[in-house]
C-alpha cells in the first residue's frame, strides 16, 4: 500500500510536467552467460526489460533525472525507479542523491580504483547513492555512500552500505587520485579498501597509469594479512584521419597476492570494436579473450570468447558470452 | 619648436593608443556578442578542413554551450563524442570512457587543431594591450596575463573587414593565424567563422570553424565546472 501511494505521488508529479515527459524502452539480454565452473557446462539466459517514462527537470541550481517504470527481470515484474538522480549545485560544491550509475576509475584491465561492494557488475548498474563533491581548482574531493539497492527497491532495510571518499587531482601533465572505502555489511565485519591511481597524459597519444590497492579482510590487521594488488600499464593511441577508427595498444603487468600477470591488448575502437586480450598468469597459464562489440545508435551487441589455458591443452574451461542492449 | 614637436608626438601617441583601444574594443564587442553573464547559448557548428587549394577535405559536426567566457564543446570524432570544457581554471576533456574529467593543456590536439584555438579565448582577462610595443593604428599587440593560454602574445589587426590574430611565442615568432570573419546570426553581428592556419608546419591546408546557428537556453552557470561535466552534457541536443 505504501509503495502504491509513493509511486502514485511520483507519477502525479511527473504528469503535471507533461512537456518534459518522455517514454523509453530498454532491454538487455545475456543469451549465454557461462559460469567459470570446471567441467560443468552451465549457462544462464538473463533478460532484463525496462519500460519507463523519463523526465528531466532543471530549476535554477537543481537538476533532476527520473526514469520510473516497469522492470521485467527473469519473469519477475517490478515497478521501480530505473534511474533517479537529484543534483543540487553550489558554487564550489554539489550534492547528488538518488539511484544512478556510480563508478570511477580509468584502467580498463584490472582496475583497483573502484568501490568494494557486494555487486559484481558495478559498471552498468544504477545504485542508490548519496555524495557530495567539493571543487578546489585542480582538486576535487568526493565523499559519499552507496547502499544496498535491491533492498531499497523493495522498500526493505539495506543489508549493506559502503562509505567512500575520493581525492582527485588533475593537471595537464598527470591525474592522481586516492580513494578509501569501508564496507559495512549486516552480520559481517567491516572491510576497508584503499587505492591510489596515477595517469600520465603528457606524452602525445600515450597514457601511462598505475594502480595500487590494499584490502583488509574482516578480522585481520594490515600487518598480518592483507590482500594487495598493483597494476602498471601503458596505452598507445594510433589515430589516422583517413581511417574511421582508433587503434589502441595496451601493455600491462599486475601483481597481487595470487601471483603476477602480463597482458597485451590490441584494440580497434569504432562503431565496430574488436579487442584481443592475451594474458599470461603465473604458473604457466595463458588465456586469450576475444571481444567483439557492435554499436548502432543505442543498440549494442557483444560477443566475448575466453579460451581455456592454452599452455595445458585444457579445452573445458572456455567461456562464451553474448548479449544485446537496446534503448530508445 | 621643440614644444611643438613634443606636442605633436604626444598627440600622435595618444591617438595611436586611442586607436589601438578602439580597435580592441571593436573586436571584443563582436567577439563577445554571444558571451553573456546571465544567459547560456547553444551553438551548432561545423569544423571543416580544407587543403592548400581551398578544397573541402573533411567536415565534422560540433556544438557548444557558451556562458560568459566558459565554453563546453562537443566534437564528434569517428562516431565518438568528445567533450571539452574551458573555464578560467583551464581546459578539461571528458568522454564516455573517462569516468573523471582530465585536465589538459591548451595545446591538446584534436584533428591537428589545438583546443585553445577552438575554444573561446578570454581576451578580456587573459590578455592585455602591450603598450611597450608600439604598433600601427590598425594593429595591436596583446600580452598574456594568464598562463592558461600557451601563446605569449597575440598580434591583432583588421584588414578588409576581417580580424586577423597572429598567435606568437615568447620571442614573438608566429605560430598560428586565426582569421575571424563577421556574420549575422539571429540578427546579431558576431564572428560566424574562424579560419585556423598553422604557420610553423605550413602546408597551405587550413581549418574553418563555422557557427551555423545560436539559441539561448536555460543552464545554470555553476555547471560550467569540471565536476559537473556529466550534468552539463545532458543539455546538448540528442543526435538522431
Amino acid at each position: 500500500m505504501k509503495k502504491s501511494i509513493f509511486y502514485g505521488i511520483i507519477f502525479l508529479f511527473a504528469s503535471i510536467n507533461v512537456n518534459a515527459l518522455s517514454f523509453g524502452f530498454m532491454t538487455e539480454a545475456d543469451f549465454i552467460k557461462l559460469k567459470p565452473q570446471p567441467y560443468t557446462p552451465d549457462y544462464t539466459a538473463d533478460v532484463s526489460t525496462h519500460l519507463y517514462f523519463s523526465q528531466d527537470l532543471n530549476i535554477r541550481n537543481y537538476l533532476l533525472t527520473a526514469k520510473l517504470g516497469i522492470v521485467i527481470t527473469n519473469s519477475k515484474i517490478k515497478f521501480q525507479f530505473v534511474e533517479f538522480k537529484n543534483t543540487i549545485l553550489f558554487n564550489f560544491a554539489g550534492i547528488t542523491f538518488g539511484k544512478y550509475n556510480v563508478y570511477w576509475g580509468k584502467s580498463i584491465i584490472k582496475n583497483d580504483f573502484f568501490l568494494n561492494i557486494p555487486v559484481t557488475d558495478v559498471i552498468d548498474k544504477n545504485l542508490w547513492n548519496i555524495k557530495a563533491d567539493f571543487v578546489f581548482d585542480n582538486l576535487t574531493v568526493t565523499a559519499g555512500s552507496v547502499l544496498d539497492t535491491e533492498s531499497i527497491d523493495d522498500f526493505a532495510k539495506p543489508d549493506w552500505a559502503s562509505c567512500y571518499t575520493l581525492f582527485n587531482f588533475s593537471c595537464p601533465a598527470f591525474t592522481a587520485g586516492w580513494e578509501a572505502d569501508c564496507l559495512f555489511a549486516a552480520g559481517k565485519e567491516n572491510e576497508i579498501k584503499t587505492a591510489v591511481e596515477f595517469l600520465f597524459t603528457k606524452i602525445s597519444n600515450v597514457s601511462v597509469y598505475a594502480d595500487a590497492s590494499l584490502k583488509v579482510p574482516p578480522g585481520t590487521t594490515i600487518s598480518n594479512n592483507i590482500d594487495w594488488s598493483g597494476v602498471v600499464g601503458t596505452s598507445w593511441y594510433f589515430d589516422n584521419k583517413y581511417v574511421p577508427a582508433t587503434f589502441i595498444a595496451e601493455f600491462c603487468g599486475y601483481n597481487n597476492a595470487a601471483g603476477f600477470g602480463l597482458l597485451v591488448i590490441p584494440e580497434i575502437d569504432t562503431k565496430f570494436g574488436y579487442s584481443l586480450k592475451m594474458e599470461y598468469i603465473q604458473d604457466n597459464k595463458m588465456i586469450v579473450t576475444n571481444t567483439v562489440t557492435m554499436n548502432a545508435g543505442t543498440c549494442k551487441i557483444y560477443f566475448e570468447y575466453q579460451s581455456a589455458n592454452l599452455l595445458e591443452k585444457d579445452k573445458y574451461n572456455q567461456l562464451l558470452s553474448t548479449g544485446v542492449k537496446y534503448e530508445f | 619648436m621643440r614644444k611643438y614637436l613634443f606636442f605633436i608626438l604626444l598627440t600622435l601617441a595618444a591617438f595611436t593608443e586611442a586607436s589601438a583601444e578602439s580597435l580592441y574594443d571593436e573586436f571584443l564587442g563582436i567577439y563577445d556578442a554571444y558571451a553573456s553573464d546571465d544567459k547560456t547559448f547553444y551553438a551548432l557548428q561545423k569544423l571543416n578542413e580544407y587543403d592548400s587549394n581551398g578544397k573541402l577535405v573533411s567536415e565534422t559536426d560540433a556544438d557548444c554551450l557558451i556562458y560568459g567566457n566558459n565554453e563546453m564543446t562537443r566534437i564528434n570524432k569517428k562516431g565518438q563524442d568528445l567533450y571539452f570544457l574551458s573555464t578560467a581554471s583551464g581546459y578539461w576533456i571528458k568522454n564516455d570512457k573517462l569516468q573523471q574529467p582530465l585536465k589538459i593543456s591548451g595545446s591538446y590536439k584534436v584533428m591537428e587543431i589545438q583546443m585553445q584555438d577552438l575554444l573561446r579565448i578570454d581576451f578580456r582577462n587573459d590578455f592585455c594591450i602591450d603598450n611597450g610595443d608600439a604598433e600601427s593604428g590598425n594593429t595591436i599587440l596583446l600580452k598574456r596575463t594568464n598562463r592558461k593560454n600557451t601563446y605569449s602574445y597575440i598580434r591583432l589587426n583588421k584588414k578588409s573587414g576581417q580580424y586577423r590574430a597572429e598567435m606568437l611565442d615568447a620571442k614573438k615568432q608566429k605560430l598560428k593565424t586565426l582569421i575571424y570573419e563577421t556574420g549575422e546570426i539571429n540578427g546579431i553581428t558576431c564572428f560566424s567563422s574562424v579560419s585556423i592556419t598553422d604557420d610553423v608546419f605550413s602546408t597551405g591546408a587550413y581549418y574553418k570553424y563555422i557557427t551555423v546557428s545560436m539559441k539561448s537556453i536555460k543552464v545554470s552557470k555553476v555547471l560550467f565546472n569540471p565536476v559537473f561535466m556529466d550534468e552539463l552534457i545532458r543539455f546538448f541536443e540528442k543526435k538522431s
